[in-house]
């Protein structure tokens, strides 16, 4: 194999993994809160991706506007999917509600179904312009927005938590819900925060890879799978373990993709994830464990 | 003692009930949730008991049809060698996956046995001179009791619901037992039950070799009777939709499971002219359920006993 075309590699593994940890930044904005995987981050993603395409396609507003609609419309979601049924559960545990995430999914999947069809939605790039040679090997200008964005996101999140206040009150939430709450922190509007802002980064993930990947309705759950994966190969509950575990997939199957079918490139990935797993049981980074219970009911 | 006069009841309805049935298509619909109860009860074992969740039961489900279809069509062997090992293999392959996997726990458990049921459903689409690629393998025998087959639908009816009330009925009685309290012990708290001396490694494994089993026997019954099977029917959707139908009955009861297979059958049937929007019903059943009452099903029956209960003790006997 030459130089360009690991070169290659790499960058392709690069911008897909960016995407995977997108992904998984926020499911971390939600476990960190409440110790419940969201799975309908996923959702969060392909809708911000396709409000976005309607919103320049049907509607003609420029990228900017359109984007910002688009996420703040999510936000809202993530608000109302908070208030109208995660806040109602009284009783039942962390998987209890991480079902209900994935009912909801289901819900949000449909309707995208039904209001725009199954065929995949796209719009341009940010930045029009022909792919940069490196080396003989490409890279699109887009990944170049989604690597950056994340990384830009990345150190945004690692100051959100050590330095502003709601930050710090959600990682508290975290640690120590009863104790968060004595302390005089708000566990409830924490709660409710946690899923408006990962709303709002799922939407902006699906800003940025739309132009990559198009928007198909049906994407959401292996997206969701796939940030579910980063976060658990990197360990639960750390912002840096989602970018590692994101980056580290994202290469793995462009490896595999380079010596094996294509179709065995999920495989590969997830294979290198069981075993990563069973030598490292808190991922890579060392998460941590749910306080609660997260088995029965 | 109640359980068993519930069971008594249902087992009357279900010999009596082909004389109310008129079509086959309803006759199948049986078929399927007989099945599919075989599959739920198997995770409500396994999660609902055991407290080990996983989302790759529809892997074991595939590797169990499979199993029979091949050695019905490629080998010629006839289709109840196909139905045991269709039991044996899915259980060996839990076990010896089950034994390193299991010492991971909660969301890590839920990812890994995902990734075990995407790697299989892999392995049924890729594997073409096998399994046959995407176009899967036709023309599986029906089950043969001498000169009974098992294709007519009201045979099959007949054998799946004995399968069903079987399976049903050595849960009910497994939990019951010691090792069914070790399984509880296990669910509550690992350590205390280690503490107890319940060697959990082993315990956690052989659950997930008998869930794996029992999913092994529901594929194979399933390719026996549909004399087809391709990597479709085993993907993670259908994992998940165990899981989910599992949840909306109620996880820690196993006539919770039983509802949630039967509501996961006969609901698409029921809403079918909604079509693409199913999905709308699907979603709001498993949101507004678990919203009210974490327990599904069976805890909202538990609480109309309740609440009957208290009436009386209230009303002057």
């Amino acid at each position: 194999m030459s130089s360009a075309e690991i070169l290659q590699l790499v960058i392709t593994g690069l911008t897909v993994g960016s995407i995977y940890a997108l992904v998984g930044l926020g499911f971390n904005l939600i476990f960190n809160a409440t110790d419940v995987i969201n799975f309908a981050q996923g959702e969060f993603v392909v809708l911000g991706g396709i409000l976005t395409a309607v919103a320049i396609g049907t509607v003609g507003l420029p990228l900017w506007l359109a984007a910002i609609v688009a996420i703040v419309l999510v936000a809202a979601l993530g608000a109302l999917i908070d208030f109208a049924a995660i806040s109602r559960v009284k009783r039942g545990s962390v998987m209890t509600l991480a079902m209900i995430t994935l009912g909801l999914a289901v819900i949000v999947k449909t309707s995208l179904l039904l209001w725009v069809g199954p065929d995949p939605l796209y719009f341009d790039p940010f930045t029009p312009g022909p792919p940069i040679r490196i080396l003989g090997a490409v890279l699109q200008l887009q990944a170049i927005w989604v690597i950056g964005v994340g990384v830009l996101v990345m150190i945004a999140l690692k100051f959100f938590f050590s330095h502003s206040r709601m930050g710090r009150e959600m990682l508290a939430c975290a640690i120590d819900r009863e104790a968060a709450q004595l302390m005089g922190i708000n566990v409830r509007a924490t709660v409710r925060w946690s899923f408006i802002l990962s709303g709002a980064l799922g939407a902006l993930a699906g800003v940025l890879i739309t132009p990559l990947t198009n928007a198909t309705y049906d994407q959401g759950f292996t997206l969701a799978l796939k940030g579910f994966a980063a976060c658990a190969l990197g360990g639960f509950g750390r912002a840096s373990s989602a970018i590692l575990g994101g980056f580290a997939l994202g290469l793995i199957e462009a490896a595999s993709v380079a010596v094996l079918p294509s179709g065995l490139k999920d495989s590969v990935a997830l294979s290198v994830l069981i075993l990563a797993l069973i030598i490292r049981p808190a991922g890579l980074l060392g998460g941590r464990e749910e306080r609660r219970h997260t088995q029965a009911m | 003692m109640r359980q068993f006069h519930v069971l008594l009841a249902l087992l009357v309805a279900w010999l009596l009930a082909p004389l109310a049935i008129q079509t086959g298509g309803t006759f199948n619909l049986f078929i399927f949730a007989f099945i599919n109860l075989v599959l739920v009860v198997g995770l409500a074992l396994l999660f609902g008991y055991a407290g080990q969740i996983s989302l790759g039961q529809a892997g074991f489900y595939g590797i169990g049809a499979y199993m029979a279809a091949i050695l019905s069509t490629r080998m010629e062997l006839p289709p109840f060698i196909g139905l045991i090992a269709a039991i044996i293999v899915p259980a060996a392959v839990g076990y010896v996956i089950g034994r390193p996997v299991l010492r991971l726990r909660g969301y890590y458990l839920a990812m890994v046995t995902a990734a075990l049921g995407l790697i299989l459903h892999t392995i049924f689409v890729e594997w073409v001179d096998v399994t046959g690629g995407y176009s899967g393998i036709t023309g599986i025998p029906a089950l043969s009791i001498g000169s009974l087959t098992a294709r007519s639908p009201l045979i099959m009816y007949y054998l799946s619901g004995a399968v069903a009330f079987m399976v049903m009925g050595l849960a009910l009685r497994l939990v019951d037992t010691a090792y069914g309290r070790a399984m509880r012990t296990m669910r509550e708290s690992d350590m205390a039950a280690r503490a107890c001396g319940i060697p959990t490694s082993k315990l956690k494994a052989e659950v997930f070799a008998l869930s794996a089993g029992m999913s092994g026997l529901a594929g194979a019954l399933y390719a026996q009777y549909v004399g087809f099977v391709s990597p479709e029917s085993f993907t993670i959707d259908a994992s998940i939709n165990l899981l989910l139908a599992l949840a909306v009955g109620g996880v820690s009861s196993l006539w919770g499971a039983a509802f949630g297979a039967f509501l996961l059958t006969f609901m698409p049937e029921w809403f079918h002219e909604l079509q693409n929007a199913y999905g709308l019903v699907l979603g709001a059943v498993v949101v507004v359920m678990l919203t009210l009452e974490p327990r599904g099903l069976w805890g909202i029956l538990l609480r109309l006993r309740a609440l009957l209960e208290k009436r009386r003790q209230v009303a002057p006997a």
